[in-house]
């Protein structure tokens, strides 16, 4: 069956089986920033923002994306320029393997849609549902702190 | 990975009774809300060839008069943790549930209406509702209400028949606001994990500060969320002291039945519900404008 969607600004169709959960369909596409991890929505490897909000796609039916607007991690740079956001990441070292790191890049990026002046407790509570095994939280915490503060000043 | 592998229709019905008429005619039809359950754990090797899909049937709206509050059952935590409506309403307690519920990612998805109907006994909303004495309107050939206390019978278990959907959560608004005060407290691994024991109260009193009228309902110690109706008694008429609240938890054991798990064993349960049943109903006291 046929899926219609927008995933990073663009309208796309995907060919889909109707047991397809999203992350599948998504990395099938070439979308493959988005990570395969625990398979049973704890650990946000997978997430993807649909209609502005975080969700593991592993758990997600693709069916359910009919019409819908999806961003990947693969749509926050534009023209090969990093996001704000990527770019405090990599400059405050909250990267080691990167495995999380798509994920924690999209949960970080819904809450700062929908709060550009984030609170410390903020970004922690978004960032809760993103497991990583190596670097920890605090730096990825402060990139996105340091990214809000950024985006403030280009503006 | 297919989630269901027999799975072969999908349908989005537009109204409640839609919902029900599909779950009824269609073999092997399961209602699906933000699926949360339903694609970890809830099949449990039952086949399913057909889900119903509710989220577009116009139950996601959180709607207050004077008498009642009204939650759509497919709202979700994460819409109910941001209301605005429920940051002031009860102290917060149904706000404060929402934000320890599990990650972002899940509140975003999950639905109150499928948190309640997965009846597990860890929900952190089921607690909160039965404080506040909230009814579950339920659709099936017919439009029925229940009492939340009731609707469990066990784990994963409740009054509901299989085609029957959950499609609003109403809560009553307190006649003596004022002097109500209401808790949501949790013990986990960590803030947001499932809940060990977890609980909810709400005390009402009077101008002396004698306790008029008391709920207590507490989470993951028994087959489902349960109220103390026996320690609620036991406050009744009366002024609070650490004490008298010890007094009234003492005999604890009797209303709870802990199991043990990968998370608490049944002992350390039953040790926690005494101590959590006791700070819930302090806090929710001196929220009420009470004096310990």
């Amino acid at each position: 069956m046929k899926l219609n969607l927008k995933i990073n600004s663009e309208t796309k169709v995907f060919d889909i089986d109707i047991r397809d959960t999203l992350i599948d369909v998504l990395r099938a596409n070439g979308y493959t920033s988005v990570k395969h991890g625990c398979e049973t929505g704890e650990c946000g490897a997978c997430t993807v923002i649909i209609n502005g909000t975080a969700v593991n796609s592993c758990i997600y039916p693709a069916i359910k994306c009919e019409d819908a607007e999806l961003i990947t991690c693969e749509g926050l740079e534009k023209d090969g320029k990093l996001s704000i956001l990527q770019e405090k990441f990599v400059e405050m070292g909250a990267i080691q393997c990167g495995y999380c790191t798509p994920g924690m890049l999209l949960s970080a990026h819904a809450l700062l849609m929908r709060n550009p002046n984030p609170q410390l407790e903020d970004v922690k509570d978004a960032l809760s549902g993103n497991y990583c095994r190596c670097t920890g939280y605090v730096k990825p915490v402060d990139a996105v702190m340091a990214a809000a503060k950024a985006m403030k000043g280009a503006k | 990975m297919q989630y269901i592998r027999d799975l072969k229709k999908y349908y989005w019905p537009k109204a409640p009774q839609d919902a029900v008429r599909m779950l009824m005619q269609e073999p092997y039809a399961e209602v699906i809300a933000g699926g949360t359950e339903l694609l970890v754990s809830g099949l449990k090797g039952r086949e399913v060839n057909n889900l119903v899909d509710i989220t577009r049937a116009g139950l996601s709206y959180v709607k207050k008069d004077k008498k009642f509050i009204k939650i759509g059952a497919t709202t979700t935590i994460s819409e109910i943790q941001n209301a605005p409506l429920f940051k002031d309403f009860a102290n917060g307690v149904l706000s404060t549930a929402a934000q320890r519920f599990v990650s972002v990612q899940i509140r975003n998805v999950a639905t109150i209406g499928g948190n309640l109907g997965a009846a597990m006994p860890s929900s952190d909303l089921a607690p909160v509702l039965m404080a506040l004495d909230a009814k579950i309107h339920v659709c099936g050939k017919e439009i029925k209400e229940f009492a939340i206390n009731g609707f469990y019978l066990s784990k994963r278990k409740t009054v509901m028949a299989p085609y029957e959907i959950i499609t609003e959560i109403e809560i009553p608004v307190p006649a003596d606001m004022d002097r109500t005060g209401c808790a949501f407290q949790k013990i986990g691994r960590t803030e947001t994990d499932i809940a060990i024991v977890n609980g909810a109260a709400a005390i009402t009193i009077d101008d002396a500060g004698e306790v008029k009228s008391a709920r207590l309902a507490l989470g993951s110690v028994a087959q489902n969320t349960i109220r103390c109706l026996e320690i609620e008694n036991g406050l009744l008429g009366k002024k609070l002291t650490k004490k008298a609240i010890e007094a009234a938890c003492e005999n604890i054991a009797k209303a709870i039945d802990p199991k043990t798990d990968v998370r608490a064993s049944a002992k350390y349960r039953g040790t926690v519900a005494k101590v959590l049943a006791a700070r819930l109903i302090e806090e929710a006291y001196v929220k009420a404008g009470g004096k310990i």
